[in-house]
């Protein structure tokens, strides 16, 4: 009777840690998630309109903040994050022009090991302008953390939730009331009817290429305050933006917003009982994630979906 | 009436004996002109071929690229090196251990992820790669965590233990015509047939009455098993194992090999293992004098730039590329040749070139 009752006390004091530790690890969750549903977003993006898994994603978050950080030496820090904007955005519209656009027609398992290459590439032109060294950038407004009475939340965590709301305010605003952006979903909806009707394709898939870099790069410039950028950030922050937008349905602009969100609570949980297997929390979520839709059959998104 | 010429006919094994016996004329004195490093190049160069050419037959027959490769790789070097040096069996069991296990591994996958249209193999395998490797660096009571375990024993035969590198030559010499042979015959068989249907139309092939997700998942349990074989000699070779080399970067890197020899085609794989070792050992021997500060990591911009060159004008690798302007060449001069000799009515013999992305190549030049 004493040992259970030992055993139900600590089974007790866990309980009530976890949940006493739980509102923290959700606010840092959320800051991580909005990162990872900015990354979602430029997959989903591109993905609807040109049908390409885009594997080099999270190189565009870190060129956006690598050139933030160097930039800012020179210029104020608002003036240095649009111009890293503005050139990540750019060198997105470029991959697509110099390396997709030759091989539209190509198979879907051609154009994912294109982009594989692209994203090689990337790093290793990151690893000879920046170097191996992690590079910092202040806290956008310094000061103490804000206590939320059962949590805190650091300024940059303020900062990172608040600057992905405004991107996914402009970017709704965008598709629905320009009409680049209603181009850009009529090419998502049937992009044959929508070149029958003059919507340009080619230059709708560039868009949607620049558009998902400067997406990425504001992602990685909101993150460098939090966690240091160095040329190999890209990979694994890619791959979680990724899960982030399967778990999303891999089509859904809404979807991937909520699969950022989600996927950085239940890492940062995960994380919490088991800091080890942080990394590897994603990953399981995205093959469970994957057995589940094959067990519901939900006619979620068809990946082999043609495009260009 | 000619015949088309066609790549893929002729009999099941005939053809393959010829290449196959020139390759091992030109293979097996090799050991005995070369240097002892430049015969461990050629080791791995074999290693890896075993692995490249599973992936080239997953993602040439059954449409799947698989991001997970180095796990099964892994898989297979774990298994065999644990058994060897925490239970003492020996290396020979381990191997089909090896190979027995990432095939189980999987076929559990694969069974559930394959029935899903679409490329979800790509990243089903890509979230297990990583998945396996975290494990590798953090169940250090199995793995032993990031420094892994050393002391691996070798192989040994009957009377004879082997040692030196040449004896190890001639065992992954054996294992890659196994692997090839086994390719081939996969390849001109009725499933080979299936496989290819299936590559070109997955919906065509179902309505022929072919069962598209049993093959799929034959094709990737084989390529599994193939790395995880692959793994275990790499085990026993170099006597020690950390995860290290089995990360997502290493699983990127066979694409890359399996993508740039020509995805479907067995001798593309050979080629593109070969291409990226001997790349990867002349960079690192050559970059230094260029570039005073660089490292390894440097080589990788290049290969990114090959990857991304080859897909774009060669979507066919290398091989398979010079293979299909041979065909046509071939084709083309059979076709002038019949229309010398006989009637205008040979005219309707097809002459399209076997691959249509060949004209979109022709357009951009």
């Amino acid at each position: 009777v004493w040992g259970v009752g030992q055993y139900l006390l600590r089974a007790k004091e866990t309980v009530v840690d976890l949940i006493t530790l739980l509102p923290q690890w959700l606010v840092t969750g959320i800051t991580l998630g909005s990162i990872y549903a900015l990354i979602a977003l430029g997959f989903v993006t591109i993905y609807n309109v040109t049908g390409v898994i885009n594997l080099a994603q999270g190189e565009f978050v870190m060129i956006g903040a690598l050139a933030t950080a160097t930039l800012s030496r020179a210029a104020p820090l608002p003036l240095a994050a649009a111009l890293a904007i503005l050139l990540t955005a750019i060198v997105g519209a470029a991959i697509y022009q110099v390396t997709l656009r030759p091989a539209r027609g190509a198979s879907i398992v051609t154009l994912i090991i294109i982009t594989i290459g692209v994203s090689i590439v990337l790093r290793g032109i990151a690893l000879l302008i920046w170097g191996v060294d992690p590079y910092p950038l202040r806290a956008f407004s310094p000061g103490p953390p804000i206590s939320l009475g059962v949590a805190v939340i650091t300024r940059q965590a303020l900062w990172v939730i608040a600057t992905t709301g405004l991107a996914v305010l402009l970017l709704y605003l965008f598709f629905t009331k320009t009409m680049l952006g209603r181009g850009m979903r009529a090419c998502a909806l049937n992009a044959r009817a929508a070149r029958l009707m003059g919507v340009p394709l080619a230059r709708m898939s560039m868009l949607a290429f620049a558009l998902s870099a400067g997406v990425a790069a504001i992602g990685g410039i909101v993150l460098t305050p939090i966690q240091y950028a160095s040329y190999d950030i890209g990979l694994i922050l890619g791959l979680k933006g990724f899960v982030a937008a399967i778990m999303g349905g891999l089509s859904s602009l809404p979807g991937a917003i909520i699969g950022g969100l989600l996927l950085g609570m239940l890492e940062s949980i995960g994380g919490g009982i088991n800091s080890a297997y942080k990394e590897a929390v994603a990953f399981v979520i995205l093959i469970a994630v994957l057995i589940a839709r094959r067990l519901v059959r939900a006619p979620g998104a068809d990946l082999s979906r043609g495009g260009l | 009436m000619t015949k088309r010429f066609s790549p893929h006919s002729g009999s099941m094994v005939a053809r393959p004996l010829l290449p196959l016996g020139v390759l091992a004329l030109v293979l097996i004195p090799l050991p005995w002109l070369l240097s002892s490093y430049a015969v461990s190049v050629l080791i791995f160069i074999g290693i890896y071929t075993i692995v490249v050419i599973g992936l080239s037959l997953l993602a040439g027959f059954a449409g799947q690229i698989s991001l997970g490769h180095a796990a099964f790789y892994g898989i297979g070097a774990y298994t065999s090196g644990i058994l060897a040096t925490r239970l003492a069996v020996s290396p020979w069991i381990g191997l089909v251990a090896a190979g027995a296990l990432s095939g189980l591994v999987a076929w559990a996958i694969g069974a559930v992820i394959l029935q899903l249209r679409g490329h979800y193999l790509t990243i089903a395998t890509l979230g297990f790669g990583i998945i396996v490797n975290i494990v590798m660096l953090e169940w250090v009571a199995i793995t032993g965590g990031p420094s892994g375990f050393s002391k691996v024993p070798t192989f040994v035969l009957p009377g004879y233990e082997l040692q030196s590198d040449r004896d190890y030559y001639y065992l992954v010499l054996a294992a890659l015509f196994i692997a090839i042979i086994t390719a081939l015959n996969l390849v001109r068989s009725r499933v080979g047939r299936a496989l290819r249907a299936l590559h070109e139309s997955e919906i065509g092939a179902e309505t022929l009455g072919v069962n598209t997700t049993s093959f799929k998942l034959r094709v990737f349990v084989l390529s599994a098993v193939f790395a995880g074989c692959a793994g275990s000699l790499y085990a026993h070779y170099v006597g020690f194992v950390n995860p290290s080399p089995f990360g997502f970067k290493f699983s990127v890197e066979l694409l890359m090999m399996a993508a740039i020899g020509g995805l479907a085609s067995v001798w593309g794989a050979l080629f593109g293992a070969a291409l990226i070792v001997f790349l990867s050992e002349t960079i690192r021997e050559v970059l230094p004098l260029i570039l005073a500060d660089a490292s390894g990591e440097q080589q990788i911009i290049l290969f990114g730039l090959i990857l991304i060159g080859v897909m774009i004008f060669m979507p066919d690798g290398v091989i398979g590329s010079l293979g299909n302007w041979l065909a046509r060449r071939i084709q083309g001069r059979r076709l002038a040749e019949s229309l010398a000799h006989e009637s205008p009515a040979v005219t309707t013999v097809p002459s399209q070139p076997p691959q249509t992305r060949s004209s979109v190549l022709d357009s951009n030049e």
